[in-house]
């Protein structure tokens, strides 16, 4: 029984994200220029809960979690790359 | 009566020495194949104005060379040694996953043998050098076949790696014998680990290059071909998996060299407790400096020095390792065998390319140097140099062990001087042509490049000859060399405690418990903590009743050749296609019925820390699904890249609402999110022991999986007919191939829930049903994870 409520609650706050993504989506005038991080941060916290509450099973999440946790930092510094590749100017003309 | 025997053993064997074996004979093959294109464009080169080559041949030859030798040469000679060793080094009686193994061999044979026969594809195949640049590879530059050809046999390639790394960490972390701690695993097992890491995290990065690629090649999206994408987006990719990629084919020949100067030095090696971090701090840099490789493509000022830094940060560890390695040396007794003399060789090989690498470090001198011979002088030295000659260390160290059968030492030596002669003459001249660029296929007398390049040329055969003699030596002394003690070298890792050849399953004595005076074997059942064994009972160490046959599978060739033909067929025809695609089904099911045998259960009886508590298939689907992060990660940058790109580039990014239906995407997330409910509460109802609530929750989840991909299907079908096509824009192109590849993983699990269903109804116990539940429902969670950031991502920003 614990189990069917935790996982019902983990449904619920996964569905409750999904409403307010949406609801952010249609009317931004609410966040303002926080529209965007606030549907992303939501996205994250449902990611979170789907690991932690979904995936990880009976098992102790530890050592899953650290090795998730450097799988992500992995891919960090090309998501900074792409980003400043895009967004800082330019070094100009080759000699 | 013709005795099939033999052939069955080298096709359906799952043993790892075997598997080893394959992987070596095969690496070696396409070594020969990679050379000899070597030598036809060195010839070409020899002389000025030559027209040995037409240019296309040219491209086509340097091209399959660089991807021969990094990917169906020094990483699979390294997964020979490792196959056959890393095992035995841990004290184990095989891999963990033992047909896996054997499927990622055959996958990578058939992978070699579609990209070699992309040579007879009209057209010839890709030329467009190995770092694949756009937009040369684009169809405008590239339309022939066989550079398609070549683009899946590197997905192919990339599948049979990434499932083989899984299958070494798992075996490394879960298998490893009693008191065999992590610090106790000799080098080269260590420098695997790190390999295997470093290929989880960054092959997947560049099948999401090639996803991309192949969708502009095949279908027209507009990644590589549109200024919002275009050439930075695919050096950033290719480089990000690139440049770990240069350690991946170091670090085996790296650790061998550790390991000899040990052996032949008598000599504990030096601060091992200091190489191992230094391993672990390059494996991690090795991921922060891909971007020295685009110092030149106008990147900003900020990411030139950042990653100047980073990239002579990276030569912190390598020199403190190779000072470490030296100090082993030290007041050892060193006896120079053709191993000793090779790992010695590597070393100083090794440390001319870093000396160079280090000038390409800098901004200044790479924008001299790029593009020229110099930096192909200095990677040869680096991953020929310091990865190829460790790795041939390591075939002559283990020469006698896996054949049982000493070489010949004066032949090995005079192999080693022609090398070295050869390696120099061959390398260190392109130095000096610092000035003469390294991509093109011929030059005018004027330039004064002539000399060097003859010399070059005569270096480069005076190479490939010295490879003759090893290839002579070895084969002779295989079948006549003089027997080999169970000890030749006085090594210290376990394969020398083993008779030379092993037995089939490694430790005849029993079960090898390791401790810091040395090494005792007990029988299993001890060591076992009195339980019985997973495969029935079977003795750990020899044959013990077990014949080899029981351990043969004719699935992973199967599958493997099923999966060649498809994708051949791809490209060259719907029956080969087709043929293919039944061959892979009838595979697959055949998998599914020797699966529910039980025939590879291998037990963890020993150290598994870290991952004491996950079972061994937990941890592979856990292993597998980090490499899914580094996959879905390129390709969400990717997607961030496009989308920022956009406003500065002349294109309006569609906004939320405009083009995909939000309620519709909404409505189809919680379809998706339910099904992860319901594979939870299959899990729950294993565990309560209730089959009804088990298979009633199975086929819920797989009702809403496939009512998701109808809906999806629906929705492309909709988009298709309001304009929006693969090729309509950046944004089409992204939107298609992030849930193409998404959609692909719900449907690979939809085939696993209907084998999971069939087992369930099979199952004697729930409990027995509920272990495969548990691992299908992480990776179901992934697959839910993922949707819940493309749903805002494609749909909602």
């Amino acid at each position: 029984m614990i189990d069917e409520a935790k996982y019902a609650a983990v449904y619920s706050i996964l569905m409750l994200g999904l409403i307010v993504e949406i609801l952010i989506a249609i009317d931004r005038s609410a966040l303002g220029a926080f529209a965007d991080a606030g549907i992303l941060a939501i996205a994250v916290l449902q990611a979170l809960f789907i690991f932690m509450v979904y995936m990880h099973g009976r098992y102790g999440p530890r050592p899953v979690a650290v090795f998730a946790v450097i799988s992500l930092l992995t891919v960090l510094p090309l998501f900074i790359a792409l980003l400043y590749s895009v967004v800082m100017p330019h070094h100009g003309s080759l000699p | 009566m013709v005795d099939w025997h033999p052939l069955k053993r080298w096709l359906f064997t799952t043993n790892h020495k075997d598997v080893g074996i394959l992987y070596l004979f095969t690496s070696l093959y396409f070594f020969v194949a990679a050379g000899l294109l070597a030598l036809t464009f060195r010839t070409q080169l020899a002389l000025p104005s030559n027209t040995f080559l037409q240019p296309d041949e040219y491209n086509q030859a340097v091209t399959t060379h660089g991807l021969l030798m990094l990917l169906w040469v020094l990483t699979p000679l390294g997964a020979a040694f490792a196959n056959y060793f890393v095992p035995i080094q841990i004290g184990a009686r095989d891999m963990a996953f033992p047909r896996l193994n054997a499927l990622s061999y055959w996958v990578y044979l058939s992978s070699g043998l579609l990209a070699l026969s992309s040579f007879f594809a009209s057209g010839g195949t890709a030329d467009w050098g190995w770092t694949t640049y756009a937009p040369l590879n684009t169809v405008e530059f590239s339309p022939q076949v066989g550079g398609s050809m070549m683009g899946l046999a590197l997905m192919l390639l990339m599948a049979s790696s990434i499932v083989s790394t899984v299958n070494f960490l798992v075996t490394i972390f879960r298998l490893r014998a009693p008191g065999m701690s992590l610090m106790r695993l000799p080098l080269f097992t260590w420098g695997w680990i790190f390999t295997s890491l470093l290929m989880l995290w960054a092959f997947p990065s560049f099948v999401s290059a090639l996803s991309l690629l192949i969708a502009d090649r095949a279908f027209g999206t507009v990644f590589f071909t549109s200024p919002q994408g275009g050439s930075l987006l695919w050096d950033h990719m290719f480089w990000f998996f690139g440049h770990p990629e240069v350690y991946v084919l170091l670090l085996p020949g790296f650790a061998i060299v550790g390991d000899l100067f040990s052996t032949f030095s008598r000599r504990p090696l030096y601060a091992k407790k200091i190489i191992i971090p230094c391993f672990a701090i390059a494996s991690i840099l090795s991921f922060t400096v891909w971007a020295h490789h685009m110092f030149m493509t106008g990147i900003s000022q900020s990411l030139l020095e950042a990653f100047n830094i980073t990239t002579e940060l990276i030569s912190i560890p390598f020199a403190i390792i190779v000072l470490a390695y030296i100090l082993t040396l030290r007041g050892g007794s060193i006896r120079f065998t053709t191993p000793m003399l090779f790992a010695v060789g590597s070393l100083g090989l090794f440390i001319i390319g870093g000396v160079t690498g280090v000038f390409n470090s800098s901004v200044a001198l790479d924008t001299a140097f790029r593009g020229t011979f110099w930096v192909v002088g200095h990677f040869h030295y680096t991953i020929v140099g310091g990865g190829l000659t460790g790795l041939f260390a390591g075939l002559y160290y283990w020469f006698p062990k896996i054949t049982g059968r000493m070489y010949n030492e004066r032949l090995g030596k005079i192999h080693f001087v022609i090398y070295m002669i050869g390696f120099n003459l061959l390398y260190f001249p392109m130095h000096l042509l610092y000035d003469m660029p390294r991509r093109i296929f011929t030059y005018d007398a004027s330039t004064g490049w002539g000399p060097l390049n003859l010399l070059i040329t005569i270096g480069g055969f005076t190479f490939g000859i010295s490879q003759l003699i090893m290839f002579a030596n070895l084969l002779w002394s295989a079948r006549r060399g003089p027997q080999a003690s169970q000890d030749p070298w006085g090594g210290y890792s376990l394969e020398w405690g083993v008779p030379s050849p092993p037995p089939e399953f490694n430790f005849p004595e029993g079960v090898p418990v390791v401790s810091a005076t040395g090494v005792t074997y007990r029988p299993v059942a001890a060591a076992n903590g009195g339980h019985a064994m997973a495969n029935g009972g079977h003795a750990y160490g020899g044959h013990g009743g077990e014949s080899s046959e029981e351990h043969w599978s004719r699935w992973p060739v199967v599958t493997a050749a099923g999966a060649g033909i498809a994708l051949w067929g791809v490209l060259m025809g719907v029956p080969a296609l087709i043929l293919g695609t039944v061959i892979l089904a009838v595979s697959f099911v055949g998998w599914g019925y020797e699966s529910l045998r039980g025939r590879e259960a291998i037990e963890a009886i020993g150290e598994k820390w870290p991952f004491d508590r996950l079972e061994n298939l937990s941890l592979g689907m856990w292993l597998f699904i980090f490499g899914e992060i580094a996959f879905f990660g390129t390709l969400f940058g990717a997607f961030v890249f496009l989308r920022m790109n956009s406003p500065l580039s002349g294109f309006a990014w569609p906004q939320p609402g405009s083009v995909h239906n939000i309620f519709f995407g909404g409505f189809n997330t919680i379809i998706l999110l339910t099904s992860g409910l319901t594979m939870v509460f299959a899990l729950m109802f294993a565990r309560q022991g209730s089959y009804r609530g088990l298979q009633g929750s199975l086929v819920a989840t797989f009702a809403l999986g496939a009512f998701f991909m109808v809906n999806k299907a629906f929705e492309w079908k909709e988009l298709f007919a309001s304009g929006f096509t693969f090729s309509t824009n950046p944004a089409s192109s992204i939107y298609y191939v992030l849930t193409g590849v998404h959609g692909a993983h719900v449907v690979a699990g939809l085939t696993a829930l209907t084998y999971l269903m069939v087992k369930a109804l099979k199952a004697r116990s729930t409990t027995e049903a509920g272990a495969s539940v548990e691992i299908f429902g992480i990776y179901w969670g992934m697959v839910d994870a993922v949707w819940v950031f493309l749903f805002p991502l494609l749909y909602l920003l």
